[in-house]
C-alpha cells in the first residue's frame, strides 16, 4: 500500500538517502525519532506535499508528488499546527465533507459528540486542544484510506487522550493505514503497532511489538549491568534490556524500546535485522 | 499505478465546491472589506458634494474615477492575496492537501479575481453609489451624477484589468511574502528594462530620424493631457522608419492583448503544481 524505495531528500543537508519502508493496510503505525530525525518530513513526503529528490514513493498505487485527486480524497494528513478557517463547524462540513466520497456524518456528529466539543463556536475561537480534536473527528469521518498524524495529543488533555485512543483504535478498518508520528510515546502505548523508529535517515526499527517483547527482557536491577544492550537509571535502580533468550515474552514499554533502538542500533539490528533486509551502513558492534 | 483521466482533471461537481470554499471561506473577510468601501465611498461622496455646494465648482466624473481605483488597487490586492493559503505555513498543508486537481483550484482562484472581482465589484460599486447618490440628494438637493456601469470606458477598463490582473496572480504563487508589493518591483523593473532596450534599439534603428535633422517643431504636442513626443511626426509621417515604428507598435499590441495573460495562467498553473509545503 505504501511502498518507498530508495528514496533520498534533503533540505540544505541530505536527510534521507536510499530509505526503504512497506506498509501495510489494517495497521497502526508507529513513527518515532529524534528531535530532526525528518518524521514529518517523511508524512510530508508520503502525502505528496514534498516531492522525492531520487528513488521512488508510491502510496494506494499513486505517486503522491503529482497529487492525484484520487489519491488526496485518501488520504487525511492532521499536522501538529492546526490552521482552520474562521467559519463554524457546520459550515466547515459543508465545505469539506463533498470532497471525501466516503465522508460519514453521523460518525462525525457521534465523534465530536465523544471529544464534548462546543459546535457552536467558529473553529478560529477553540482552543488549540479543541481545534486538533475538531480535526481528528472530520478526519477520521472522513473514512480515508490513509491517515497521517503528526503528534495527535500534543494540546489535548488527559481525558480526550483516552477518547483519542478509542475513537482511533475504533476506526482501523482492514484496508486502512494509520500512521503516527509521535513523541508522546506514554499516549500511544497499547495503541501504536508495529513501531517503526528512524534515524539517521534510515528506517533502523521496524517490528511488531508481539516479535520485540518476545526477542527483548526487561528487568530491573540494583546495579547497573555491563552486559545489556541498553540499561536507563530509575528511581530504585536501572531498567535493563537484553536479548530474550528465554521462551516467554517481556512486557516492554515504548519508550524503554526506542531509548535501547536508538543507542544500540547495531545490536538490536543483529538481533531483528535490518528492516526491509537491508544491512546498515554501520558494522556489527557484536 | 495512477493513470490521469480527465475526470481527474476536471469534475464540474468538485470545481463548484471549490470554489464556494473559496467564496464562502472568507465571507466575513469579504463583508468587512465591502462595508469599509461602502462606508469610505458615501463619506468621499458626501464631501465632494459638500464642497461642491461651497465652491460651486463640479467635479468631473468622480465616481467614475472612485472606480477604476477600485477596480485596479483593490483587484491587484485582492489577486494577489489569491494563493497566499498555498504558500502560508500551516494553511499551505489544508489548501494543497485539498481534494481537487492543480487545474481546478487555478480555475477557480482565477475566476473569482478576475471576472468575479469585475463583475461583482461593478454592481457592488453601481449600488454603493446609488445610495450615496441618494443620501447627497438628501442632503443637499443634488449630487454628483450617477454612476453608468454601460459606459464603453467602463467596460475597456475591465478588459484592462483581466489581462493586468494576470500577472499579480502569479506573483500570488511566485512570492510567498508580501506579493504585492513584489509583483509591483518586478512590473516596474521590467519595464525599465524593457524601456532602456527599446530606447537603445530605436536609437540604433532611427538614429537617422532623431537626431538635428528630425522636424522637431512638430513632434512635441502638448494639450489637456500634458506633453508626450509625436514620434510619427519625428520619424516622418509616412516614411520606412514609421512604418517600422507602427510594427514595433503592433507587435506590442499583440504581446499584451494576446500573450501576457495566458502566459501569466500557465506560469501560475504550473508553479501551483510544483508548490511545496
Amino acid at each position: 500500500m505504501i511502498e518507498i524505495k530508495d528514496m533520498s531528500f534533503g533540505y540544505k543537508k541530505k536527510l534521507f538517502s536510499e530509505l526503504n519502508l512497506s506498509l501495510q493496510p489494517g495497521n497502526i503505525y508507529g513513527l518515532l525519532g529524534k528531535n530532526g530525525a525528518g518524521k514529518t518530513t517523511l508524512l510530508k513526503l508520503i502525502c505528496g506535499l514534498r516531492f522525492p529528490q531520487g528513488g521512488q514513493c508510491s502510496v494506494l498505487g499513486f505517486q503522491p508528488a503529482h497529487r492525484p485527486v484520487h489519491l488526496l480524497e485518501q488520504i487525511c494528513f492532521i499536522a501538529e499546527e492546526i490552521h482552520v478557517p474562521a467559519i463554524s463547524p457546520d459550515l466547515y462540513e459543508k465545505l469539506y465533507a463533498p470532497f471525501y466520497p466516503r465522508f460519514d456524518h453521523e460518525m462525525f456528529v457521534g465523534h465530536l459528540r465523544e471529544f464534548e466539543l462546543d459546535t457552536t463556536k467558529r473553529l478560529t475561537e477553540m482552543s488549540y486542544g479543541q481545534k486538533k480534536k475538531f480535526m481528528v473527528s472530520f478526519g477520521l469521518a472522513s473514512r480515508c484510506r490513509l491517515v497521517l498524524l503528526d503528534e495527535p495529543t500534543n494540546g489535548m488533555d488527559i481525558p480526550s487522550k483516552s477518547q483519542f485512543r478509542r475513537l482511533l483504535a475504533r476506526s482501523l478498518g482492514e484496508d486502512k493505514i494509520i500512521l503516527i508520528s509521535t513523541h508522546q510515546v506514554r499516549d500511544m502505548e497499547n495503541l501504536i503497532d508495529p513501531i517503526i523508529v528512524l534515524d539517521g535517515g534510515r528506517i533502523v526499527f521496524q517490528q511488531d511489538m508481539e516479535t520485540a517483547s518476545r526477542r527483548l527482557t526487561v528487568t530491573m536491577e540494583r546495579e547497573e549491568p555491563a552486559d545489556a544492550l541498553w540499561a536507563e537509571k530509575t528511581l530504585g535502580g536501572w531498567v535493563a534490556v537484553r536479548e530474550n533468550t528465554g521462551s516467554q515474552e517481556s512486557r516492554i514499554d515504548l519508550e524503554v524500546l526506542f531509548n535501547t533502538v536508538i543507542n544500540s542500533t547495531e545490536r538490536v539490528q543483529a538481533l531483528f535485522g535490518a528492516p526491509q533486509g537491508k544491512e546498515t551502513t554501520h558494522g556489527n558492534a557484536n | 499505478m495512477e493513470t490521469q483521466t480527465k475526470e481527474g482533471f476536471f469534475n464540474p461537481r468538485r470545481f463548484g465546491q471549490i470554489m464556494l470554499r473559496d467564496l464562502a471561506g472568507g465571507y466575513r473577510s469579504i463583508l468587512i472589506t465591502m462595508g469599509a468601501v461602502a462606508g469610505g465611498l458615501i463619506l468621499m461622496a458626501f464631501l465632494t458634494a459638500g464642497g461642491t455646494s461651497l465652491t460651486r465648482s463640479h467635479s468631473t466624473d468622480f465616481y467614475g474615477g472612485f472606480y477604476s481605483q477600485l477596480l485596479y488597487w483593490g483587484g491587484f490586492i485582492v489577486t494577489s492575496l489569491a494563493f497566499q493559503e498555498a504558500r502560508r505555513n500551516g494553511a499551505s498543508l489544508a489548501y494543497l492537501m485539498l481534494p481537487g486537481s492543480s487545474f481546478e483550484k487555478f480555475l477557480s482562484k482565477l475566476l473569482s479575481t478576475s471576472v468575479g472581482y469585475a463583475l461583482g465589484s461593478l454592481v457592488f460599486f453601481t449600488a454603493a453609489s446609488a445610495v450615496a447618490e441618494g443620501v447627497n440628494h438628501l442632503v443637499f438637493g443634488f449630487g454628483l451624477g450617477f454612476f453608468n456601469p454601460f459606459t464603453a470606458e467602463v467596460w475597456k477598463g475591465i478588459g484592462r484589468y483581466l489581462i493586468l490582473q494576470s500577472v499579480f496572480l502569479a506573483g500570488s504563487i511566485w512570492f510567498q511574502k508580501i506579493p504585492f508589493v513584489k509583483t509591483s518591483l518586478s512590473i516596474l523593473v521590467f519595464a525599465v528594462a524593457c524601456g532602456t532596450v527599446v530606447s537603445i534599439a530605436a536609437f540604433g534603428l532611427f538614429a537617422d530620424h532623431l537626431g538635428l535633422h528630425a522636424p522637431a517643431s512638430s513632434s512635441l504636442v502638448i494639450n489637456g493631457n500634458g506633453w508626450n513626443f509625436d514620434l510619427g511626426a519625428m520619424l516622418g509621417r509616412g516614411s520606412r522608419a514609421a512604418e517600422g515604428l507602427e510594427v514595433f507598435r503592433r507587435v506590442g499590441q499583440v504581446l499584451f492583448y494576446g500573450v501576457l495573460a495566458p502566459a501569466a495562467w500557465l506560469a501560475t498553473w504550473f508553479k501551483l503544481r510544483e508548490t511545496e509545503a
